[in-house]
Formats: structure tokens, C-alpha cells, sequence
């Protein structure tokens, strides 16, 4: 028996004679949480509440509308994005899932997505070059910028230029704060977002389970995505306005 | 009633089977978030958000499918996030306030076995990926090809990588943990 095989029988016998804690019941527990989380969510995507926190955060806070633009009923401009706060609205018609953004068409390098885009990109200097650059006219050019942890993605940056746009249903709860001036847009929970391309043809859909911040500058709006805290997020969103 | 039965009455929302579907997997989830979380208290809290994102996102579960690693993979994800939360500190502390006023319970006393101290401290050296992946296939119990559905990988690719991280797990024992090289 070589060194790994012995290794892995350690592993075996390890892992099978584990002093784990005893397993909690959650069966009850379980239940109980969800009946409170529902609830909490309810809450959370009521249109009402979120259009009234948010007249709240700008009474207060002095916010003056400019860059997110005005709460409406039922849903939130940040740049390029259309937030909809109603889980059941499909901003765009008959759209084809899409797991991954790993598997958007129209992959290419950092200089080819530059040059058709007209902007230059931007990136985190914290981090190493993404894996992956894809390039897509979603009504305007759009970049996206793909890390990824193996297989799965690590980090997504998604640029969106002048006339491009895409919707989001419906995220759990979402925050506003001001990063160095600029406002910072911080998205949690799983959600949809949605896309439709150029040319009329293609609607696509991804689920969203990662947090999302968003940002506008330069006539560009960032969306930062990924298994990130708040704090990490916004020391990337620095790292790419330097 | 089947696992079938169960699996489509939980789709059409009825508690009944929830409770079953719970029951049946509440083990493996905890013991799981316990593995990567490392406290008895976040891994019932992670174990029990798995149920929750579970039965929202049950129309993504493909029946296809081992039911097991599906849950396995939303635990490890919430486990690996809640690891990185700033709000697991602030939990921590409130419970560190509350453990102060209170005797120890079994839990403490759960890990007396210097054995498994030491290979779970040696296990949990080696990069995340590697360590779910150890934590599936060898505590878990998981065959190649569950574990590469929990993980959203081919097959070839857990035998890759689970090779690599065996051979870094190696090197970290010699280095680190003599004492379980007697073992090897």
C-alpha cells in the first residue's frame, strides 16, 4: 500500500469514527425558520416598504436622487439595471435560461471587448486577470469579466456602456449606502437577472445566487457580483475606480 | 411512500413531505456545515438555511438526480459564504457572551480524540475546494460520481483534484503533523 492509498484509508477511518455533535433536531426548527424568514421576505419585497425606507434614506440622509434615480412603485433604476421588486415580473418575454455566465456566447480578450465596447475596462488590481471576457449588445455594449474558483465562478464584473440595459427580479433586500461619494447599490439573496439581446432574437435569464453591488460612473454602470461580504465588495469597487 | 412520492409531493409544497425530505438529510447537512463551520451552533443555523434555500429553489432540482448531494452543495455553499461573513463574527461574540454564562455542554467535550483533532486541523490547512472535497468523498461517504454532482463537476475532475489534494494533504502531515505520519 503506497503512501496516498494509506492516506485515504486514515481518511476512511477518520472520517467514519468522527466525534460529530449530535445532529440537531430540524425538523421543526427547520419550518419554524422558514414560516419566519417568508414572513421577513414578504416584508422585505413589499413594494410599499421598500419605496417608503427608501423616501426615509432620502429624507435623512440628505440623498439627493441624482445617480439612483427615483424609487418608484414597484421598481429601482440603478444605471443600466431595472431592479423589480415583484418576484413574479419577467422584464423581458420568453427568456432562455442560462446557468452560467461561463456560457454566454461572444467570448474574447480584454483589447477585442475594449475596442468594441469604446471604453476601456477596468479592473480590481487586487486580483488577477479574469479568466474569461465575454463581450454582448444588450441594447449597448456590454462587458463581462469572469474569475473563476475552478469550475465555479469566483467573481463576476459586468460593464454596462450607453444604451445597454438589463432587469433583475427579485432580490431579498437591497441597500443603499455612498462608497468615496459615489452611490453604491448592495443587492442580497437569490434572484433573476435578465437580458435581451440586440438583435431582438435572444432573451436570457440567469439565477443569481451570489450578493451583487452596483455602481454608475462615467456614463458606465458597474455590476460587481459574487460570494463576497460588503466590506470586500466595496475594496474591489475601489480597486477598479483607482 | 417513495422517495419519488416524496420528492413530488414536497414540489407541490405539502409540509408532510418537507418534514421527510428534512428527516431523511438533516444529518449529512449538519455534519457537513459542522465539518467546514467547525461550531455546533452555526452549523445547526447553516443546516437549517439549507432546508430553507432548498424548498424556495426545489423547481431547480433536477429529479434526475441524488437528491443528497443537491442538499450537500447548497450546505457547503451557504457554509463557505457564512465562513466569510462579517456576520458570523458578530454571532460568534453573542454567543461567546452567552457560553460564559453557561456550563459546557456535550459539544465541548465532543472532540477529545487528539486523532481526530489533529487530522480535522490538518484537513483544514488545504484550500476550501479541497477540503468539501475530502470532507464528501472520505467523512461523507460519498461515491465519485455524488460527489461530483455536489461539487457541479465531471467526474474525471474529482479524481483529479481529489488526487492533488490527497498529495497536498500529505505534504501538510509530514510538515506539520508528525505525529500522524505513524499512521500513514
Amino acid at each position: 500500500m503506497n503512501d496516498l492509498e494509506s492516506l485515504q484509508s486514515l481518511l476512511k477511518t477518520g472520517g467514519e469514527s468522527f466525534p460529530y455533535p449530535p445532529t440537531p433536531d430540524l425538523v421543526s426548527a427547520g419550518l419554524f425558520r422558514d414560516r419566519r424568514l417568508e414572513a421577513k421576505t414578504a416584508l422585505t419585497r413589499s413594494p410599499w416598504a421598500i419605496a417608503a425606507a427608501i423616501l426615509i434614506v432620502l429624507v435623512l440622509g440628505g440623498l439627493a436622487v441624482p445617480q439612483v434615480r427615483a424609487a418608484v412603485i414597484n421598481w429601482l433604476q440603478v444605471g443600466a439595471v431595472r431592479i423589480f421588486f415583484d418576484p413574479d415580473v419577467k422584464p423581458v418575454e420568453d427568456p432562455t435560461p442560462l446557468p452560467s455566465f461561463n456560457q454566454l456566447s461572444g467570448r474574447t480578450t480584454l483589447a477585442e471587448a475594449e475596442r468594441l465596447a469604446g471604453f476601456a475596462v477596468p479592473l480590481p488590481y487586487g486580483m488577477r486577470p479574469p479568466e474569461h471576457i465575454f463581450f454582448q449588445e444588450l441594447g449597448g455594449p456590454v462587458v463581462f469579466c469572469i474569475w473563476n474558483d475552478d469550475e465555479a465562478i469566483e467573481l463576476s464584473l459586468m460593464i454596462l456602456g450607453k444604451g445597454a440595459h438589463v432587469g433583475k427580479s427579485a432580490p431579498t433586500s437591497l441597500n443603499e449606502s455612498r462608497v468615496d461619494g459615489v452611490v453604491a447599490t448592495w443587492l442580497t439573496g437569490d434572484h433573476f437577472l435578465y437580458m435581451r439581446a440586440s438583435n431582438g432574437l435572444q432573451n436570457f435569464s440567469l439565477p443569481v445566487d451570489t450578493n451583487v453591488l452596483l455602481w454608475q460612473e462615467n456614463g458606465l454602470t458597474f455590476r460587481l457580483a459574487g460570494e463576497i461580504d460588503f466590506d470586500r465588495a466595496v475594496e474591489l469597487m475601489r480597486q477598479i475606480r483607482q | 411512500m417513495t422517495d419519488s412520492d416524496v420528492i413530488q409531493n414536497a414540489r407541490r409544497g405539502d409540509p408532510a413531505a418537507w418534514e421527510e425530505i428534512v428527516r431523511l438529510h438533516q444529518e449529512p447537512v449538519f455534519r457537513l456545515s459542522y465539518l467546514i463551520l467547525a461550531d455546533p451552533d452555526e452549523a445547526d443555523d447553516n443546516a437549517q438555511e439549507t432546508f430553507i434555500r432548498a424548498r424556495r429553489f426545489f423547481h431547480r432540482y433536477d429529479e434526475g438526480r441524488n437528491l443528497r448531494p443537491w442538499l450537500l452543495s447548497i450546505a457547503a455553499n451557504l457554509a463557505r459564504n457564512r465562513r466569510r461573513s462579517a456576520g458570523r463574527y458578530f454571532s460568534a461574540l453573542q454567543r461567546w457572551g452567552k457560553a460564559a454564562a453557561e456550563p459546557k455542554g456535550p459539544e465541548s467535550l465532543a472532540l477529545q480524540s487528539v486523532f481526530h483533532q489533529r487530522l480535522w486541523q490538518a484537513i483544514r490547512k488545504l484550500p476550501e475546494n479541497d477540503q468539501r472535497m475530502i470532507y464528501l468523498r472520505f467523512f461523507l461517504d460519498l461515491s465519485v460520481a455524488e460527489t461530483a454532482q455536489a461539487l457541479d463537476v465531471a467526474q474525471g475532475t474529482v479524481k483529479s483534484r481529489l488526487h492533488r489534494a490527497l498529495e497536498k494533504l500529505r505534504a501538510i502531515i509530514r510538515q506539520d503533523f508528525p505525529d500522524l505520519e505513524s499512521d500513514l
